[in-house]
């Protein structure tokens, strides 16, 4: 991971881009996954 | 004899068409209704700033009202978290929690941000000159968050300079979602996927989940991205006052008062960014024109995304791809304008309640992806 990282930080801005969108995308995703599954576990336990 | 001539022999053609600018604004805001709250305070701003000698701002080194602003407001990022306050205690997540797939559509449509950074990357190496570095990129796609707050904030630390031309098109472009997104849709669904009726869900929401929820999603957002706490954070805290039940006076104060005062004082203050020498540039034109692509990539990547999601649904449990275009953050716009194709395609159509808990969810989505440029753009450039 820390060698992929590098690479995109010495490379052209439009690696860097590139990386920025997959881990933007890839994060808010992740991160409404975990609100999703909080929402479905109250709902259940309630 | 001078002396008494010093305004009009201190002006400058730029500073007078920056003037123009400013009546513009303030025309739109008046005539068409376009975002007033903002644009009305952001033209006179603009207008104060470009008078001659610009008293207003600053002149011989001593700092006017609204230099005093800036440095109070923006650069310390103190109005943009205020705003998140007003803006958290006016969000209702009911209709989310009732449909919480919806989320999903949330974090779809903040894939215009990201394309239109490569976007913005593409131009910079086409035309050196505008000087399209990758967090300037990132500021410029921010845009596509249509969430005029975030895109101050992300301006205030990647590119400050740019803090007049990417506040007036975020601005702009939201309260153009009902001209922008119709077409995008349109071109992207057939007919028969805007009559698609959804199933209603009509869940009882329990009060310890609409508590529990902001703060849930301020320790997961401080633990993945530390870097969008004060965004993130302040919206929940908002949040927390509303749906806590023993704030009501605090609640009712940040959806009113605070968010009253702030905006005022934001709306001026960002026009005091745009003074002639920084607002006059091929870049303001070009920032313009991407912001508009990236609410174009918004509103394509929620509908696609829709899309998607149904070639795995069955056929009496499909999502009306229009919804997906509800998941940028301009709310309530963005969920009316659905909702009003809607009924215009079918007076039998109601997607309003998914529309609306796509809206609400890509208000959280845009923060998330502010957060997350705060966080990877420092690290991609090598400043961390």
């Amino acid at each position: 991971m820390n060698e992929l990282i590098q690479s995109v930080v010495y490379g052209d801005d439009f690696g860097k881009a590139i990386f920025l969108m997959v881990t933007g995308v890839g994060f808010v995703f992740l991160v409404q996954c975990v609100f999703y599954i909080v929402i479905k576990l109250f709902s259940r336990l309630s | 004899m001078e002396q008494l001539f010093t305004g009009f022999l201190s002006t400058s053609v730029p500073e007078l068409i920056m003037i123009l600018v400013g009546l513009v604004l303030i025309w739109l805001a008046v005539k068409k209704e376009y975002e007033p709250m903002l644009l009305l305070p952001i033209g006179f701003g603009a207008i104060l700033v470009n008078l001659p000698l610009s008293i207003a701002f600053e002149h011989e080194g001593v700092p006017g009202f609204l230099k005093v602003l800036f440095d109070a407001g923006i650069n310390t990022e103190l109005f943009p978290i205020l705003i998140f306050i007003a803006v958290g205690a006016m969000c209702d997540f009911r209709p989310m929690f009732k449909k919480p797939v919806m989320m999903f559509f949330g974090a779809a449509a903040q894939l215009g941000i990201f394309l239109t950074v490569i976007a913005a990357i593409a131009l910079g190496k086409a035309f050196p000159s505008l000087g399209f570095d990758l967090p300037t990129a990132a500021t410029i796609g921010i845009i596509g968050a249509a969430d005029g707050p975030t895109s101050i904030y992300v301006a205030t630390k990647f590119a400050q300079k740019l803090l007049g031309p990417i506040s007036v098109a975020a601005y702009s472009y939201m309260s153009l979602v009902p001209l922008i997104q119709p077409p995008v849709i349109r071109a992207l669904t057939s007919k028969k996927e805007r009559t698609i009726k959804m199933k209603v869900a009509d869940a009882d929401i329990p009060k310890a989940l609409c508590i529990s929820f902001p703060i849930v999603v301020t320790i997961v957002a401080g633990f993945v991205a530390p870097m969008s706490v004060p965004l993130i954070g302040s919206l929940m805290f908002g949040n927390l006052i509303r749906e806590c039940g023993v704030l009501e006076k605090l609640s009712v104060a940040a959806q009113n008062e605070l968010s009253n005062l702030v905006t005022l004082l934001l709306g001026i203050t960002i026009g005091a960014s745009m003074r002639a020498e920084a607002f006059l540039q091929w870049q303001t034109l070009v920032i313009l024109a991407l912001g508009l692509v990236a609410f174009v990539f918004d509103t394509a990547g929620g509908v696609l995304f829709a899309k998607f999601l149904n070639l795995f649904r069955s056929e009496d449990n499909k999502i009306n791809p229009m919804v997906g275009a509800a998941g940028i953050s301009a709310f309530p716009m963005s969920a009316r304008v659905v909702q009003k194709m809607a009924t215009a395609e079918d007076g039998n159509t109601f997607v309003i309640m998914e529309a609306v808990s796509a809206n609400v969810s890509g208000q959280l989505g845009s923060v998330m992806a502010g957060g997350i440029v705060l966080a990877v753009v420092p690290v991609l450039m090598g400043w961390v």
